[in-house]
């Protein structure tokens, strides 16, 4: 018996032993082993995450279970940046549910590209328009919104009005409206008593900007900052300019309109934007331009509307008929005195006009087949040089009856030099873009001194200032931009301080020298500044 | 102020294993924890005053961030409270070099900067930590600092399922 007491003593010391060692190496364990990241506290834990954008933050959340907690802690999340890469619907929706009430700030990438339109998912369904309901819902409060290659789908009852409404900056660039859809025309209508603290609106590279969304937003009171950067809609918008640029955008200090269809008529609208300090403008390369598919729909409409107007005539004059290249020669003349009723008054004539006016070029299109086109320039040494409205033949398929190869007129007046650029365009297929700012354009700010003006007419009122005052101009690759422009602004722009001249390649080395010397004040930048 | 006094007296601190450390009073004052302490014993404490015994910050991790202080005791003001922010890409190429070690030790850096409260040690030691983290996938997140992968199957369907439909067009 003692024996087996003294067996069960010795057992039970060294059970105990062997507990102490296990404890100690438990101790040991913690003491001496390697930290891992979760050791930290989540108070420093937090320190790193603050450093992280909401993609790796997201990516962490994914790690485990302690992480996915911490990431969702409110002070993450006032800025909310998801730009590390292209986000398809599903995983947009997943992001935005990080937003809370506390986010101000939103940036998000989309994977909207003309090249995925047919494979994105959820084609058929409205997505803008449920990332916009969700963005509302969680953050109501949210100040500034950054929207970067999001599929425009929302099209049926948008607006603007769905918006969170204390937006301060709300931009758009590379967003895509996909073709099967039709833009609502009323997108932004009320933007300015939805958003009334709204300074800063941004649609780049947008293909659904319309220039009559200039209306609704001239009033919205308080935007600073304007940009239309690469919005090639944003032409042939002198009605909606001059009056949205007379009696709105009150406190505009910024515009941008770089590489928009803008030209010098809508140019001299501009001067009546009184708070104007910065105006960005810049010719679109040619390069880029000739693979943007967007104009090749353009130029439908076009046809289309020219179509309506002229159509009894067409009907006259023209029986429906396939191959009537040979008669284009003698057309014109009679053609052009039946439409004269129609034709408009011409412009003042300006170096641009002129240039327009050899640009008289009679050709017959077929769209289905561009390379058979003829081109018959001796025309412009005709008679109808005189008229102001021109004829030109054009073989297309009407959409009303696409059997048949009917012949349709497009009269093209001088107040719509623009339009030989669709036929241009049509014939080559490869956009050219004669619209384009010369002097008169630049001109229209401020007065001209006499010896500038040339045959510059004034109509109406000249303004009482001679001066403008715009702080930065930037006037990129413009051709038709001469030492005019320069010396103009040498004189009638007191405030300005930054202007960039870079590609106008009529400028002189003389006048930029010039300037330089009476403006020591203003940085300017010209082609002259990279030689040697 | 006593003119004869050296301008940047000596001061020790101890590690919590018991090594001892030599260093600067200024590259020292880097630390708010120690600045407050200093500032407790007043003026003309500083020479008659003892080893400062640091409880918390073990001796290897004590040479690295006493290395840090001393590297920065003349480009950073001690009281500055500023931080930089998240997105300032510029780092001192020293600072990008000397953070150069292993994860653990990089751990037990950001404690002792916390517990010592060095701001910019603090912020640069967990930026270096952040950006380890950027552009990786949540799998070589996990591989990376040996995170413990503890969905359960629940969870991961739950986060499968969570996509719902948009309304239609």
């Amino acid at each position: 018996m003692s024996e087996s007491k003294e067996v069960q003593n010795r057992k039970r010391k060294l059970e105990n032993e062997y507990e102490t060692e296990k404890e100690e190496e438990k101790v040991k364990r913690i003491l001496y082993s390697k930290p891992e990241l979760l050791d930290l506290a989540d108070e420093l834990l937090m320190e790193i995450a603050k450093k992280l954008d909401g993609e790796s933050l997201h990516n962490l959340s994914l790690t485990c279970s302690h992480l996915k907690t911490l990431v969702q802690d409110k002070q993450l999340w006032t800025e909310a940046v998801f730009t590390e890469k292209d986000l398809d619907i599903w995983e947009i929706l997943r992001r935005l549910k990080y937003l809370t009430v506390g986010t101000k700030y939103l940036k998000i990438y989309g994977d909207a590209k003309k090249a995925n339109t047919e494979t994105r998912p959820l084609k058929n369904r409205q997505t803008f328009k449920e990332i916009v309901k969700r963005i509302a819902l969680r953050s109501p409060l949210i100040e500034r919104l950054h929207f970067h290659q999001i599929w425009f789908d929302w099209t049926k009852d948008w607006s603007i009005t769905k918006f969170p409404s204390n937006l301060r900056s709300l931009v758009f660039t590379n967003c895509y409206l996909p073709k099967d859809r039709n833009r609502m025309n009323k997108t932004f209508t009320n933007i300015f008593e939805h958003m009334p603290q709204l300074e800063e609106l941004r649609l780049e590279y947008c293909n659904f900007f319309e220039p009559n969304d200039l209306m609704p937003l001239s009033k919205v009171l308080g935007l600073k900052v304007l940009s239309l950067r690469g919005c090639k809609r944003f032409r042939n918008c002198v009605p909606y300019i001059s009056l949205s640029c007379r009696f709105g955008f009150k406190n505009l200090e910024v515009l941008d309109l770089r590489e928009t269809n803008i030209s010098d008529s809508e140019m001299q609208c501009l001067n009546s934007l009184k708070a104007l300090k910065e105006l960005l403008l810049e010719q679109p390369e040619m390069d880029n331009a000739s693979d943007d598919s967007d104009d090749e729909s353009e130029f439908q409409p076009f046809i289309r509307t020219n179509n309506r107007r002229s159509s009894s005539r067409n009907e006259e004059q023209q029986p429906s008929n396939g191959s009537t290249n040979n008669n284009s020669n003698q057309e014109p003349s009679s053609s052009n005195q039946n439409q004269q009723p129609l034709s408009h008054i011409p412009q003042p004539s300006t170096s641009r006009n002129s240039h327009e006016n050899n640009d008289n070029n009679d050709f017959n299109n077929s769209p289905s087949s561009p390379e058979s086109l003829s081109d018959s320039l001796p025309e412009s040494s005709s008679p109808t040089e005189e008229a102001p409205s021109r004829t030109i033949f054009i073989q297309a398929n009407i959409t009303e009856n696409p059997n048949q190869n009917a012949r349709l007129q497009v009269i093209i007046s001088d107040d719509i030099p623009h339009a030989s650029r669709y036929l241009t365009l049509a014939r080559n297929r490869e956009y050219r873009a004669p619209l384009t700012i010369s002097d008169r354009g630049m001109l229209a700010f401020g007065v001209p001194r006499a010896n500038l003006a040339g045959n510059l007419i004034f109509l109406g009122n000249q303004p009482n200032d001679p001066n403008t005052y715009l702080e930065r101009i930037v006037l990129r690759n413009f051709r038709n931009i001469t030492d005019v422009t320069l010396s103009h602004l040498q004189t009638n722009a007191p405030k300005l301080a930054f202007l960039d001249i870079r590609g106008c390649s009529q400028i002189t080395r003389e006048a930029v020298e010039s300037f330089k010397i009476t403006r020591g004040s203003c940085q300017l930048i010209s082609n002259f500044d990279f030689e040697e | 102020m006593d003119i004869d006094r050296p301008s940047d007296p000596q001061v020790s601190v101890v590690s919590s294993d018991g090594t001892m450390f030599h260093t600067t009073l200024k590259s020292i004052l880097l630390s708010g924890t120690i600045k407050d302490m200093i500032e407790h014993i007043g003026e003309g404490g500083v020479e008659n005053m003892g080893a400062i015994p640091l409880q918390n910050v073990d001796s290897k991790t004590l040479e690295i961030v006493i290395k840090w202080i001393e590297h920065h005791k003349d480009n950073i003001q001690p009281t500055s409270e500023e931080i930089k922010d998240k997105t300032a890409d510029f780092i001192d190429p020293w600072d990008e070099n000397f953070l150069e070690m292993d994860l653990d030790k990089l751990y037990n850096l950001i404690t002792a900067a916390n517990y010592l409260n060095i701001p910019q040690l603090l912020w640069l030691s967990t930026r270096k930590i952040a950006m380890l983290i950027k552009n990786r996938t949540p799998q070589e997140i996990r591989s990376l600092f040996n995170i413990e992968d503890d969905w359960t199957p629940q969870e991961i369907e739950a986060v499968q399922k969570e996509n719902q439909w948009c309304e239609e067009k």
